[in-house]
């Protein structure tokens, strides 16, 4: 039997956050879901009126960077308010509780809250010998993950780990490191890759995904839109000297200290979907290129195997990833003769153009 | 377009901009993203109806495809610019974000990319052909939505969103911290 949920607001409140403090936390979400101002009021409205979802975080193979990152999130504010929606239930980082209390919380939260939780899973399952790779409280992992995913309305896969396999999953992958959604088949998915993904794609997601109830717009990777749409590559502030010709030939050379463009000295900016250039780290202070060093394609699939972090990005195949975000090349574009133009020409302005409705996909019946 | 050989005031003009992209494409040649069935070309030239005194264009390269914003000559110098700044702009089509770059010799422009590599593209009438589809739908305003006139040109906010204006994240936090728990 289902238990009757409090609201987001009432939790919120009941954990001696201000009314005043709760609108901020509004203001600063719509601002971090790259929505206008105008849709705070549709956030507070929401947490107000609709009962509040549990949230259950599982730790597979993972090194725990992505809490690091989420419970680093930019805003203090941010993060207490999220964690204190989120804490309630299960983390086995943050959470009081440990041993067998602990995992006797995990199972009565999901009898207490079958059908009704979010799970979010850092790290993936790893498979070889009956999962025994990874054996958290005393069972492998991966039969906790079947069991928790079965009550789920929905998961989120931490980082490049849940989403990909990330550094387990390496060649020749001997734990058999499998992401999540390649093991639960049968329920919605959000990958939110990167190691870390950035704190504020977590608490955005996150907090979407509460407020609204529902998943945002994923791309064919099962990525949200609104922050794995571009590239690096498009929105990185070197970009003019890249346009230029002018690079970092050797690292520390005159052109390294001009902060010249990267690409030669390995930089996977060109292949890599992230939000690094854009919201960049650390409460938006920098990132990896802007402190000297290239990207190197942590949120991609595979980023392991494909060769050093200092080979140059190089073969038209390489950037044929650019479909996986669901861009359409002119070459792979489903019209003929004149209208391949106009069709890429359409696509490329709905890419570079910021809007907040295209980015989110909020209408106004669900706010 | 009335455009002077020097804009002055470090502004960019179409020939420098071209000129220094010529001049790219020496060094470029050769590196594996460059397609060698393209050429360096400025296309569309024409003056943005929202701004007064700027011209926006596309530029084709071997590598890449940028929308380009330049100064018409005889307007006041863009203040305060340098590489790697981002500005925001609302063009008919939506907000778009640029980037400023400079032609070599101080001349500023803004840029904002539409491809890049251009591997898809199979030969320079093909990128002139999306180039200038692209310039034509984001001078089109999207259906149902008017044009907005008189918009400036803004910086973005130094780290957007993360905090209210006048107020530290670390004064935020203190006064949140004192008045209210």
């Amino acid at each position: 039997m289902p238990a009757k949920l409090e609201t987001f607001y009432e939790v919120i409140r009941r954990q001696g956050i201000s009314r005043r403090n709760f609108l901020k936390f509004c203001s600063l979400t719509a601002a971090s879901l790259g929505l206008g101002p105008a849709f705070a009021p549709k956030i507070a409205e929401a947490m107000e009126t609709k009962p509040r979802i549990p949230v259950l975080w599982l730790h597979g193979l993972e090194c725990t960077c992505c809490t690091e990152s989420f419970v680093r999130s930019a805003h203090p504010l941010v993060s207490d308010v999220v964690l204190s929606m989120i804490s309630l239930d299960y983390d086995d980082t943050i959470m009081a509780a440990a041993g067998h209390q602990a995992e006797a919380i995990l199972t009565e939260a999901r009898e207490k809250y079958h059908g009704q939780y979010i799970l979010a899973v850092e790290g993936n399952p790893p498979l070889a010998g009956d999962g025994m790779y990874c054996f958290p409280g005393g069972r492998p992992f991966v039969d906790t993950l079947k069991d928790m995913a079965a009550g789920a309305q929905a998961i989120i896969s931490w980082g490049s780990c849940a989403s990909y396999g990330c550094v387990q999953a390496a060649k020749p992958n001997p734990t058999q490191a499998t992401p999540v959604h390649k093991v639960i088949t049968d329920k919605p998915i959000i990958n939110v890759p990167g190691c870390p993904p950035i704190a504020e794609v977590m608490t955005g997601v996150v907090t979407y995904l509460l407020t609204f109830g529902r998943l945002p717009e994923l791309d064919s990777q099962k990525r949200p839109k609104m922050f794995y749409s571009q590239r690096i590559h498009d929105k990185c502030y070197r970009r003019p000297h890249f346009d230029a010709g002018q690079f970092v030939e050797a690292w520390d050379d005159e052109n390294a200290k001009k902060g010249y463009c990267l690409y030669k000295m390995g930089c996977k900016g060109p292949t890599t979907y992230n939000a690094c250039s854009s919201i960049r780290w650390n409460e938006g202070v920098s990132f990896p290129i802007q402190s000297g060093h290239g990207c190197i394609g942590c949120s991609e699939d595979g980023f392991w195997d494909k060769g050093s972090f200092y080979d140059r990005v190089s073969g038209i195949k390489q950037f044929g990833i650019e479909k996986n975000a669901d861009q359409v090349g002119i070459a792979a574009a489903s019209v003929v003769g004149g209208a391949i133009a106009a069709h890429a020409a359409a696509s490329v302005v709905k890419r570079i153009t910021q809007s907040p409705e295209e980015r989110g996909h909020i209408d106004d019946h669900h706010g | 377009m009335g455009m002077a050989g020097s804009a002055g005031g470090g502004m960019a003009t179409r020939d420098s901009v071209l000129h220094c992209f010529q001049q790219a494409n020496q060094r470029m040649a050769g590196l594996p993203v460059h397609n060698p069935a393209l050429q360096v070309e400025v296309r569309g030239v024409q003056p943005l109806a929202m701004q007064d005194g700027v011209l926006i264009a596309v530029l084709i390269t071997p590598w890449c495809m940028n929308l380009i914003l330049l100064r018409q000559a005889g307007a006041e110098p863009w203040q305060g610019f340098y590489t790697g700044l981002e500005r925001d702009l609302a063009l008919p089509c939506g907000p778009v974000r640029f980037v400023v770059g400079d032609d070599g010799n101080g001349g500023f422009y803004q840029m904002c990319s539409l491809f890049s590599p251009m591997d898809d593209f199979p030969d320079h009438g093909m990128a002139q052909e999306v180039a200038d589809e692209t310039l034509k739908a984001v001078l089109t305003p999207p259906a149902g939505v008017e044009v907005q006139h008189d918009v400036p040109v803004t910086e973005p906010a130094p780290d957007a969103g993360a905090e209210p204006e006048g107020v530290s994240r670390r004064g935020l936090l203190r006064g949140w911290r004192r008045e209210d728990l």
